[in-house]
C-alpha cells in the first residue's frame, strides 16, 4: 500500500512539474504581456516595469528562477489583477470559497445523482425511469450559464427563497443556488452511470439468489447491489470533481462568488503569470488527489482490482 | 431577520432596506481594484473608491461638472498668462490619522508620481507641470546640462545629441574599428547618453570616438556633458527632482505653487483627477521607500487618506467598505455612514442583483435590458450623457485605408441615428470626435450620404469597392456594432470580416498596428476637449492609427499657448476639423452612461464626467 501511495505521490509531482512548465511557457507565448493596458503605458514606464519584475532577463533564466521559487513554495506576486499582492494571500481568501462551493456542489450532486440512478434502475423501464433519465439528459445538455441565471431569476428574484447572488461565509443560503448550478451536470452524469451500474449488477446471479432466499427488495438493492453498482459512478468522481472545479468560473461570475475562478480568468486575460500559476497548481493538485481518492474507493468497492496491490 | 426561515419563503429585509436604515450606500463597481494607491492605478472602478478616501486640491460638485468646488484648497489664483498658479490650502486640513495635511504632502506626492523609478503608468497626467516630463523620463542630459542656465551651449542645439537612444543599425562603423568597438558603439547609440552606466561613460570619456555627436556640439562641450553624466552615475544616480526644477513648490505649509509648461486655464478641472491627489508622506515612508511599489501602505487598516471616508474593510473580490471619516474638514455635511463597493463584473448578475434589492446603483446595464427597463422600471433607469466616444479605428498603413477619401467614404456610409436607435441604444449620434464638453462645440462635420460615399470611393480609384482588399474588423467581445458595420460597408462594396480576439490580444494588436479596423472607444479624463484631441499625435500610445499630421499638431500647440478659453476653443475646432477631414478614426456615437439607480439616493445628478462626490449623497427612503 505504501508503495502505491509513494508511486502516486511521485506521479503527482511529475504532473505538477509539467503543468508548471507548460503554464510558464504558454503564458510567455501570449501575444500580449502584463505591462500593457487599455490606456497605453509609456515606453519608459514599461521598460522600468520589465526591469523591476525581471522580464528583461533571458527566458530560460526567468524559467529557472520561477521553478526555484515554486520549489521553495513561493507562488510570487500578482502583476496585474491585484498588483503587488502575494498570490498566497489572494488565494488564502479565495480558495476556501471555491472549495466550499465545490464541496457543496459534490455534496448535492453525489447523493442526488446516485439516488436518482438507483431509483431509475430499480424501476427500470417504467415511467419513473424515463422521467429521471430525461431530467438527467437535460442536466447534462444545459450549460451552467443557462441553468444559473434561470435558477437565480426563479428562486432568487421571483420566489425570493435564496439570495440572487453574493456570498456570506457563514450563511448557507448564499451557497445553495450556485452549488446546485455547479452540481447539476455532475448529478446528471452520476445518475446515468449509477443506473447503468445498478442494472448490470441487478442482473447477476447472486442477486437472484438473494431474492430467492426471501430477502427484502430494499435490502437486496442497498446491501448487495449498491456496492457493485457504484463502480461506474465512482470511477467518474475524479473527472466530476475536475468538471466542478473548472465549472466554478462561470458559476462564480453569475452568482458573484469571490472564488478563484474569476481571478483565474482575469489573470489569463491580463497575462498575470503568478496568478495563473497558482490556481493551475492548486487545481492540478486537487485533481491528482481527487483521482487518487477515487481510485482508493474503487479498490475498496471492487475486490477484483485488488490483485496487484 | 431572526426567525425567518429560508425554506418557508417568508420575506426578509432586503440588503437595500437594511442599508437604507443604516445609511450605507451599496454600489456596483464593476471590477476589483488593482490597488488603492492613487499613483499606481489607471481604472475607473479604482477612481470611484479613491474619490471617497482622498480629496484633491479642487473637489467635484454634485450637480455641475464645471463647478470647481473647494477641496483641500479653499481658493486659488493664477497670473495673467495662466502658467503660475497658487493654491491656498485650508488651515485645518488633516489626514484621517490626525496628522496635518500640508503643501509638502502635495510636493511629495507629485514627486513620487513622477519619479522614474516608481514607473507610474499615469504619470503623463502630471506632464502639464513644468519640467515634469523631463524628470519622469529621466532625461539626465537635459536636467544636468540643458536646465543649467550657465551651461556653455544652449539646449536648443545640445538637445539634438543622442540622449534618448536611436536605431543602432544606422550607426556607421569605420574600417579601422574592430568588432568590440563596433559592438560598443552600436550599444551606446541604441541606449543613448541618458541611459549609459558609469562604466560606459568612462569608456567614452577615454575614447571619444565610441559615441557619435552632431557637429554643432564642440568637443569641449562633449567632454563636459559626459563628465557630468558620469559624476551623476558614480554618485549612485541621485534623485534629480530639485535639479530638474520641477514646477511644484511649497511656499509655506498652506500655500502650494504650481508652475506649468504652458498656459492652462482649465487647471482646476484637471487637478480634480485622482492622479493629482495627495498621499500621506508620513505613512508612505513608514512602509518603505518613496519609490517602492506596493508596500502595503494602502491596505485596509493602514491606508490613511484625507477624504470624507476611510477604508474600513477590503475583502478581495467580495466588497470594499469605506466608513465616515470624523477628521474630514466637512464631516458634518457628509450624508452617508458608509459606502460598500461590490466588484460585480458580469452586468447581468449586476442587474439581477439590483432588481433583487442588493444594490442602490449599478455600474452599467446590458444593452438588451434597456427596452425592458424602460417599460417595466422607468423609475430606476438612468440614461445620461457621458464623456466618451465610440468609434471605428482605422489603420492608415493598410492598402485602401491610406487614402482619406476611402476613410471619409466609410464615415459617410454610417447612418448614426439608426446606429443609436438599434445598436448603441441610449447613446447619441456622434457629431465629431469630441462630445460637447463645457462650452466646447466641435465642428459638426459628420453626415450620412451613401451616394457621396460611393462617389468618393470611385474618385479614389475603387468604384464599387473594386480593387480594395478585404478588411477585418477587430473586436474584443460580440457586439452588434461589428455586424452592423459589416453590413454598412457592404453597401459600399467593401468585403469585411469580423475578427474577435480576447481582450489582451485586442489591445496588443492595436498598439502594434496589427489590424485593419478596430472597434474602439475613448473615455475622457477631464472636462476639456484636449482629452479627446491630444491623443491623435505622433508617438502617442493611444493613437494606434499610424496617422499624424504636422498641421494638426501645430494647431494643438497653438491652442495650448492661448489663455483665453474662447480663442483656445476656436483653435481646437480648427484642429478637430483637420482630424475629421482626414478621418483616421470614424466617430460613431457619443456615449451615455446607462445604469440602474434607486430613487431614494439623493444628491446624485446627471454629470458628464460621472464624478459624483460621495459626500453629497444621502439616502432618503
Amino acid at each position: 500500500m505504501t508503495r502505491v501511495i509513494l508511486q502516486r505521490l511521485l506521479q503527482g509531482l511529475l504532473v505538477l512539474f509539467v503543468l508548471a512548465t507548460l503554464t510558464f511557457f504558454l503564458v510567455r507565448a501570449l501575444p500580449y504581456g502584463p505591462f500593457q493596458d487599455e490606456r497605453a503605458v509609456p515606453s519608459h514606464v514599461r521598460e522600468r516595469l520589465e526591469q523591476l519584475h525581471g522580464y528583461d532577463k533571458p527566458l530560460v533564466v526567468q524559467y529557472a528562477m520561477r521553478l526555484g521559487n515554486l520549489a521553495r513554495g513561493e507562488l510570487g506576486t500578482s502583476l496585474k489583477v491585484m498588483e503587488g499582492r502575494e498570490v498566497t494571500a489572494i488565494l488564502a481568501q479565495a480558495f476556501p470559497v471555491s472549495l466550499a462551493l465545490g464541496l457543496m456542489a459534490m455534496l448535492i450532486a453525489v447523493p442526488v445523482g446516485v439516488a436518482a440512478g438507483v431509483i431509475a434502475a430499480v424501476r427500470r423501464n417504467r415511467v419513473v425511469d424515463y422521467a429521471v433519465m430525461a431530467v438527467a439528459l437535460l442536466g447534462i445538455c444545459l450549460p451552467n450559464f443557462v441553468i444559473g441565471p434561470v435558477l437565480a431569476e426563479l428562486f432568487g428574484r421571483r420566489l425570493a427563497w435564496f439570495p440572487v447572488s453574493g456570498w456570506e461565509p457563514r450563511d448557507l443560503s448564499f451557497m445553495i443556488l450556485p452549488a446546485v448550478t455547479l452540481g447539476l451536470g455532475s448529478a446528471a452524469y452520476l445518475s446515468r452511470l449509477t443506473r447503468t451500474g445498478m442494472v448490470e449488477v441487478l442482473h447477476q446471479d447472486f442477486i437472484r439468489t438473494a431474492r430467492a432466499k426471501g430477502q427484502r427488495e430494499s435490502w437486496v438493492v442497498l446491501r448487495h447491489a449498491l456496492r457493485g453498482g457504484l463502480i461506474p459512478p465512482v470511477a467518474y468522481l475524479g473527472p466530476a470533481f475536475a468538471a466542478t472545479v473548472s465549472g466554478s468560473v462561470v458559476v462564480e461570475s453569475i452568482f458573484q462568488v469571490p472564488g478563484i475562478g474569476r481571478l483565474f480568468i482575469k489573470a489569463i486575460e491580463t497575462s498575470d503569470e503568478a496568478l495563473i500559476m497558482g490556481p493551475v497548481l492548486i487545481y492540478g493538485s486537487l485533481i491528482v488527489v481527487a483521482n487518487f481518492l477515487a481510485d482508493l474507493v474503487q479498490l475498496w468497492l471492487n475486490p477484483r482490482l485488488r490483485s496487484n496491490s | 431577520m431572526a426567525g425567518c426561515s429560508v425554506l418557508t419563503g417568508c420575506r426578509r429585509e432586503t440588503p437595500v432596506e437594511s442599508a437604507n436604515r443604516e445609511g450605507v450606500l451599496l454600489v456596483g463597481n464593476s471590477a476589483e481594484p488593482r490597488a488603492l494607491d492613487p499613483h499606481l492605478v489607471t481604472g475607473v472602478p479604482e477612481s470611484k473608491i479613491l474619490s471617497s478616501v482622498f480629496e484633491g486640491l479642487v473637489a467635484d460638485h454634485p450637480s455641475g461638472d464645471d463647478v470647481m468646488a473647494p477641496g483641500v484648497a479653499v481658493r486659488w489664483e493664477h497670473d495673467a498668462d495662466m502658467k503660475q498658479w497658487v493654491f491656498h490650502l485650508r488651515g485645518d486640513a488633516r489626514w484621517s490619522d490626525g496628522e496635518p495635511l500640508t503643501a509638502a504632502d502635495f510636493v511629495f506626492s507629485y514627486q513620487r508620481m513622477l519619479h522614474p523609478s516608481l514607473a507610474a503608468a499615469y504619470a503623463p497626467m502630471l506632464y502639464p507641470i513644468r519640467n515634469a516630463e523631463a524628470y519622469n523620463r529621466d532625461e539626465r542630459g537635459r536636467m544636468l546640462c540643458g536646465m543649467d542656465p550657465a551651461f556653455p551651449l544652449g539646449w536648443d542645439i545640445l538637445g539634438n545629441a543622442n540622449f534618448r537612444g536611436t536605431d543602432a543599425t544606422s550607426v556607421a562603423s569605420p574600417a579601422t574599428d574592430d568588432d568590440d568597438r563596433t559592438r560598443l558603439r552600436r550599444e551606446f547609440a541604441a541606449k543613448g547618453l541618458d541611459r549609459l552606466d558609469a562604466a560606459a561613460l568612462r569608456a567614452i570619456l577615454d575614447d571619444p570616438d565610441l559615441f557619435d555627436w552632431p557637429d554643432a556640439v564642440p568637443a569641449a562641450v562633449r567632454g563636459i556633458v559626459v563628465g557630468r553624466l558620469l559624476a551623476h552615475a558614480e554618485a549612485g544616480a541621485p534623485d534629480l527632482f530639485d535639479r530638474a526644477d520641477v514646477g511644484v513648490r511649497a511656499r509655506d505649509p498652506h500655500t502650494l505653487e504650481i508652475s506649468l509648461r504652458e498656459p492652462m486655464p482649465y487647471l482646476p478641472s484637471v487637478v480634480r483627477h485622482f492622479t493629482w491627489y495627495p498621499v500621506p508622506r508620513h505613512v508612505v515612508l513608514r512602509h518603505g521607500a518613496m519609490t517602492d511599489r506596493f508596500t502595503g501602505w494602502s491596505e485596509a487598516g493602514t491606508l490613511v487618506g484625507n477624504g470624507p471616508f476611510v477604508l474600513n474593510t477590503w475583502r478581495f473580490n467580495h466588497f470594499i467598505e469605506v466608513v465616515g471619516n470624523p477628521r474630514y474638514w466637512d464631516a458634518a455635511s457628509v450624508g452617508l455612514k458608509a459606502v460598500r463597493f461590490h466588484p460585480i463584473e458580469n452586468p447581468y448578475t449586476e442587474a439581477r442583483s439590483f432588481l433583487a434589492g442588493q444594490l442602490h446603483t449599478t455600474y452599467t446595464l446590458p444593452p438588451e435590458l434597456l427596452g425592458r427597463m424602460r417599460e417595466r422600471h422607468p423609475e430606476f433607469l438612468k440614461v445620461e450623457p457621458y464623456v466618451g466616444t465610440a468609434f471605428l479605428r482605422l489603420n492608415v498603413n493598410r492598402a485602401g485605408l491610406d487614402d482619406p477619401r476611402v476613410r471619409c467614404a466609410i464615415s459617410l456610409a454610417i447612418h448614426r441615428e439608426d446606429y443609436c436607435r438599434y445598436i448603441y441604444e441610449g447613446y447619441q449620434p456622434a457629431q465629431g470626435m469630441t462630445p460637447d464638453l463645457a462650452s466646447y462645440r466641435g465642428p459638426r462635420m459628420l453626415r450620412h450620404d451613401l451616394d457621396e460615399a460611393r462617389a468618393l470611393l470611385a474618385d479614389a480609384g475603387y468604384p464599387g469597392g473594386a480593387g480594395l482588399p478585404s478588411y477585418a474588423i477587430l473586436t474584443s467581445r460580440p457586439h452588434p456594432v461589428s455586424d452592423a458595420l459589416q453590413q454598412t460597408l457592404r453597401l459600399l462594396g467593401l468585403r469585411v470580416t469580423i475578427e474577435r480576439k480576447d481582450w489582451g490580444s485586442y489591445i496588443a494588436a492595436q498598439q502594434e498596428l496589427r489590424f485593419d479596423m478596430a472597434i474602439g472607444s475613448w473615455i475622457g479624463d477631464y472636462l476639456d476637449p484636449t482629452t479627446f484631441l491630444d491623443m491623435w499625435t505622433r508617438g502617442n500610445g493611444n493613437n494606434n492609427t499610424g496617422w499624424d499630421s504636422p498641421a494638426y499638431e501645430a494647431l494643438l500647440r497653438e491652442a495650448a499657448l492661448q489663455p483665453d478659453t474662447a480663442a483656445r476653443f476656436a483653435t481646437l475646432v480648427r484642429a478637430e476639423r483637420i482630424l475629421l477631414e482626414e478621418m483616421p478614426v470614424v466617430p460613431i456615437a457619443w456615449n451615455s452612461r446607462i445604469y440602474l439607480h434607486r430613487p431614494e439616493v439623493r444628491g446624485w445628478h446627471p454629470l458628464v464626467l460621472d464624478n459624483h462626490p460621495w459626500k453629497a449623497v444621502r439616502l432618503d427612503p
